[in-house]
């Protein structure tokens, strides 16, 4: 007999590709839903911590349905006995399937490590760049989860191989799970240590724990191969002292009915709803244990004193219900639901609605038991027990929509998968992320809770749809077409409406961006600009700002210098030695203020030649910086250079300067002032070198443009409230085209003004992209009011300074005003030389 | 000579039910040995107890002098079993299952069951689950005879099979047979039985009620039929040397069912006052068995002349005698 290597090689094939669909399908599930939801995250903006568990859940259900798949479907279909009739040791049988699966673990340690790497790869910035999965988890807490997911396998072991039913050994799971962790909380509090390693233990409380778990598995490994061998040994005959006792049950049953005489239901759907209960009743009532406690948790879990004083439990057990409430799904169509029992009732005709009515009625009692009973406790009792808090409390409606979603994908992924060990691992995952999805698709992409309801209801609709199918143990394409056909509407249809958006919002043609880009490509770059930096002088900023001691300050401030070169610098050098500046609006702010205490100081004594050549000094370090600004290739630099020559249009304009407009000094600024060309080229160049690197991705910071933060427009000041598109995941698609939108309309408006044409048309479309066509123009800083002031530069203009809003101050009066300074500068040269 | 099956006292009780009551059995080699009851009458527990998966409640077994509680590898590896509804991997292709198969067995295995896949004409590369309930049954069939067990043991065997095919199975038994292997099989198709069983044995509410040869089963039981004036009239009490397995009436027609039955006993009969007339006629399997398990033959023909049946009866007597 060839009872050696031929053997094993025999059942380590057979395990291998029992176990290989397993393997294939976790890891193609797990590829999937970790794609999905880092593509959820990245629009979010946000780190998805909940994505964080995605590749750890792949080991975690292997090691929970690996002897599911291994034993139990062995014995549902009743391959394990023909197994057992080949002569073969039923220990080599246990062995080898326990190897198998712990062999199909490592591999699916090493699929999830795959995924953490894939996560982690082409993220380092950026708020996508937070998108890393188990990078929150220290390195001990990897070994723990992976010796304690040994150790849950072979719990399963014991379970499946104890216990007739799959499910039954699944749910024997759950508690053996926790025995470690009591272990080790017992001897902690005798020793006063914390629970696990990943709590900054001691190393001897970290070997203590991990010598609880190798000797957990040790045991449990014995005991399943205890159980293995009186499962694939002879059966024990019963003994004849039990054979001959009444049960002790036997007392308080009913007497038996007469059947003969009695048809106790009238109604098929009552026999049906009889036989859910009775098929597998200590499964259902284990199952809706589970789901009880999880909304007992749930409850409790809205109370902080609860959670401050139980909250990783109270988690567990919420855990626990809404898988339970997964299973009560499966449980749907599984036993007495499975497409060969169901097959007794289509031979007899039963309506196919009826009999999925029968299935479901069960299970939907039971959940909507749980609603009930969560209503009760979270908002009759509770509220009597303890103080109001400023609490998170889940509403019902909330609640009953987050377990219908369970329920109903569940009971699907058990009439798709129709192999109850698959189901059983599946449909948790699935609930939990069609749950997320849903409640994505309402809460970013707004869609409307109507629609909801009806695609939470598509599941049951599906499984409605096939049930003729399903009874008559025929799937035919029209089954894929129905399956496939769900899946579709609910990935898709929550998209449908963002994507309308999307497809709606501005652009402009491919030949106008080609043109734009090559025109870019062509613009000739000065260096990088250097940020202009304030050098704080002590006190200085004190004087100016607290109003309460200003006075007492300024006389201090009287007595003081200030030398604006000195105090505005770029890092390492002077304004002279840098060709291209940058500023920003905490520079640019006092920059302003210091020049304005300057002018009232000239003004309060015009006669003083200190003063005015402290003046000529401040002007000249502002003309400086605006030549240098305007050779920035940042947008935001161009709009911060106009704020200054703003302030310097108006200073020149003032006649108490009068005196110092035959000054260089003053010639000079005014001939800076009035070169509308000079500004518009630096304002073009700026636009089109902006716009180029956000679309080559040169600026690190994809939400950049020029300097602007175009991620943030709409404006937020003039509008908190954004409309959907904005404020959906959908932005980084919007991104892209709302900034090429707003280039065009800059770059169009420079145009225009150099064309003649008029300015306002471009101006309200800058107001509709950035601002929002629901928003009032004629108060907007593009609009006709402010437009019309803008040749001031007071408080407000300075608030405009910190806004995110560009060209507001481009082809203003104050542009007018700087050219009729010219002029009039030519008029009174003339009329001197005519004199 | 060594008994191929053994059983003394074999008791199974579960609690509702005793499957089998104080069975003794004896399989000889090289038999094709019949084991017949209705359904619960205990076949499957008997099988179950001799192939190891079943410890029994008291008594012993031995299987090709191997108890089966203490060895069931010894004799899982020495006999081929088929249960009634062999429960294949049915997402093995028909070659893979045999190549799984084979790794239990060695030797011949793997040639002899390509064989027997190729005489049975299923595709190799075909998965189980895509078979017919028959070639289902062919293939377990073949895997239980690819190693050439010197017990073969069979539940409901021809279940599923085409006649064609299970004409080829049955002869194929009696070949075995004639080899020297020996064949345990239960079976409801006694028609079939009946054409290839050497030996018979009917178990009946946990008790065997009866094991012997074939030939000399059908040669010792016989329906006597007997006419008189009066349906009351008591009939003679037979010798203790015979029993009678069933009487029925029918009108003034009194049937039983005897084994043992002489033809010298015909006087005790016809002597009695009141009695016009007997006959006998020898019974098929299927209705030995009826009698055995249920007691009674049935509602049988109503016979409303009794002077031909009387006629056509004695010469089936006579046949049977010649």
């Amino acid at each position: 007999m060839n009872e050696g290597h031929g053997t094993t090689r025999g059942l380590v094939w057979k395990e291998s590709r029992q176990l290989m669909p397993v393997l294939l399908i976790l890891s193609g599930v797990g590829l999937l839903l970790v794609v999905l939801w880092q593509w959820i995250a990245t629009f979010s903006y946000q780190r998805d911590y909940i994505g964080n568990y995605l590749p750890f859940v792949l080991p975690a259900l292997f090691s929970v349905g690996a002897a599911a798949v291994l034993v139990g479907q062995e014995k549902e279909q009743k391959t394990l006995w023909w197994l057992g009739s080949l002569p073969t040791p039923p220990a080599r049988v246990f062995w080898i399937k326990l190897a198998a699966s712990m062999v199909g673990l490592v591999i699916m340690w090493g699929v999830c490590a795959v995924l953490v790497a894939l996560t982690h790869a082409g993220h380092t910035g950026g708020y996508a760049g937070g998108m890393g999965f188990g990078r929150w988890l220290g390195a001990s807490t990897y070994v723990f989860l992976a010796v304690h997911s040994f150790y849950i396998l072979v719990c399963g072991f014991y379970t499946t191989w104890r216990f007739k039913g799959t499910f039954a050994s699944l749910l024997g799971i759950l508690p053996l799970s926790i025995v470690p962790f009591v272990v080790i909380e017992a001897i902690g509090s005798l020793r006063n240590w914390g629970l696990g390693p990943s709590w900054g233990a001691s190393v001897e409380s970290v070997l203590v724990t991990y010598s609880v778990l190798v000797a957990s598995i040790v045991l449990m490994t014995w005991l399943a191969n205890r159980a293995a061998m009186k499962a694939l040994g002879p059966t024990e005959p019963e003994s004849p002292r039990k054979i001959d006792a009444l049960s002790w049950a036997e007392p308080w049953r009913p007497s038996e009915l007469d059947s003969s005489s009695r048809d106790p239901y009238r109604l098929s759907i009552a026999s049906l709803l009889w036989q859910s209960i009775h098929h597998s009743r200590y499964t259902l009532l284990a199952i809706t244990a589970m789901i009880m406690l999880g909304t007992v948790a749930g409850s409790f879990f809205t109370r902080s004193q609860w959670v401050s004083f139980a909250g990783g439990q109270l988690g567990a057990l919420m855990l626990a219900g809404l898988v339970g409430v997964a299973w009560l799904g499966v449980f749907a169509f599984t036993g007495d639901g499975s497409a060969s029992r169901l097959r007794f009732l289509a031979d007899r005709g039963a309506s196919p609605t009826i009999v999925w009515a029968g299935r479901h009625l069960v299970g939907l009692s039971i959940v909507a038991t749980a609603i009930l009973l969560y209503w009760l406790l979270t908002y009759q009792v509770l509220p009597n027990l303890y103080r109001e808090g400023l609490e998170f409390i889940p509403s019902v409606a909330f609640v009953t929509l987050v377990l219908w979603v369970f329920y109903s994908v569940s009971q699907w992924t058990s009439q798709l998968t129709r192999l109850l060990a698959l189901s059983t691992v599946l449909a948790p995952v699935l609930s939990i992320f069609t749950a997320y999805w849903l409640g994505y698709a309402a809460m970013m992409l707004y869609m409307p809770l109507w629609l909801l309801v009806l695609l939470s209801m598509l599941p049951m609709l599906a499984t409605w749809l096939m049930m003729r199918r399903y009874m008559d143990e025929n799937r035919g394409w029209q089954s894929w077409v129905i399956s496939i056909g769900a899946i579709g509407l609910i990935m898709c249809v929550p998209l449908i409406s963002p994507a309308l958006k999307v497809a709606q919002f501005p652009t402009i043609s491919d030949a106008i961006r080609s043109q734009r880009l090559a025109q870019a490509k062509a613009t000739k770059r000065f260096a990088y600009p250097q940020p202009l930096t304030i050098h704080q002088t002590l006190g200085y900023e004190n004087l100016i700002d607290e109003k309460p001691s200003a006075e007492k300050r300024l006389a201090q401030l009287e007595k003081r210098n200030f030398e604006p070169r000195v105090l505005f610098q770029p890092p390492g050098g002077s304004i002279e030695n840098v060709p291209a500046l940058s500023i920003d609006s905490q520079t640019l702010f006092p920059m302003i203020k210091y020049a304005n205490y300057q002018k009232v100081r000239v003004q309060s004594a015009p006669d003083n030649e200190v003063e005015a050549a402290a003046m000529t000094d401040w002007i000249e370090m502002m003309v400086d910086v605006v030549k240098r600004l305007r050779k920035s290739s940042r947008w935001l630099d161009q709009d911060r250079a106009d704020v200054i020559e703003i302030w310097l249009t108006n200073l020149m304009s003032d006649e108490s300067f009068d005196a110092f407009r035959e000054r260089d000094f003053a010639k000079e600024t005014i001939a800076m002032l009035a070169n509308q060309e000079a500004r518009s080229e630096a304002r073009r160049r700026a636009v089109l070198i902006s716009w180029y690197d956000e679309v080559t991705k040169r600026e690190s910071r994809f939400d950049s443009l020029g300097g602007y933060e175009s991620n943030s427009w709409p404006d937020e000041y003039t509008m908190p409230l954004r409309p959907d598109e904005y404020t959906m995941p959908l932005r980084p698609i919007i991104q892209p085209r709302l900034a090429e939108a707003v280039a065009d309309a800059g770059l169009r408006m420079i145009e225009a003004s150099e064309q003649g044409k008029p300015i306002e048309p471009i101006r309200r479309e800058l107001h509709n992209l950035l601002i929002g066509p629901e928003q009032s123009f004629d108060v907007s800083p593009y609009g006709p009011l402010v437009q019309a002031s803008s040749d001031r530069v007071h408080p407000s203009d300075l608030l405009w300074a910190y806004r995110n809003l560009p060209s507001i101050k481009w082809y203003s009066p104050w542009e007018q005003k700087a050219k009729a300074l010219a002029n009039q500068d030519v008029d009174s040269a003339e009329t001197k030389e005519m004199e | 000579m060594n008994h191929v099956i053994t059983t003394t006292d074999l008791t199974m009780r579960f609690r509702g039910c005793d499957a089998l009551l104080g069975v003794d059995l004896n399989v000889e080699p090289g038999t094709v040995f019949a084991l017949l009851g209705e359904n619960g009458a205990g076949k499957t527990t008997m099988i179950r107890i001799l192939t190891g998966f079943q410890k029994p409640t008291s008594g012993s077994a031995s299987v090709c002098d191997i108890d089966p509680m203490r060895d069931p590898l010894g004799v899982r590896r020495r006999v081929g079993y088929v249960s009634d509804a062999p429960a294949l991997y049915d997402w093995m292709t028909v070659g893979e299952i045999g190549w799984f198969a084979a790794s239990f067995y060695g030797g011949n295995f793997h040639p002899a069951y390509g064989e027997a896949i190729r005489r049975y004409e299923i595709p190799e590369d075909r998965k189980i689950r895509n078979l017919s309930k028959g070639q289902r049954a062919k293939v377990a069939l073949s895997l239980s005879l690819a190693h050439d067990p010197e017990l073969l043991i069979l539940d409901e065997p021809t279940s599923g099979l085409d006649p064609m095919v299970r004409r080829d199975f049955l002869e194929s038994m009696i070949d075995r047979a004639a080899a020297g292997r020996t064949v345990f099989l239960s079976s409801h198709q006694i028609s079939e039985v009946e054409r290839v069983a050497d030996t018979i044995a009917i178990l009946h509410q946990g008790k065997l009620r009866l094991c012997c040869p074939l030939v000399e089963l059908k040669d010792s039981i016989i329906e006597l039929t007997v006419n008189l004036d009066d349906p009351l009239i008591a009939l003679p009490k037979l010798p203790d040397s015979t029993e009678t397995l069933c009487e029925e009436t029918y009108g003034r027609q009194r049937r039983l069912v005897i084994r043992d039955f002489s033809s010298d006993m015909h006087s005790l009969f016809t002597s009695r006052e009141g009695v016009v007339g007997t006959s006998e006629r020898a019974l098929p399997l299927e209705e030995i068995f009826i009698a055995y398990t249920k007691g009674s033959l049935g509602p049988g023909r109503p016979r409303e002349n009794p002077s031909e049946i009387v006629e056509e009866d004695a010469k089936v007597t006579s046949g049977s005698q010649a």
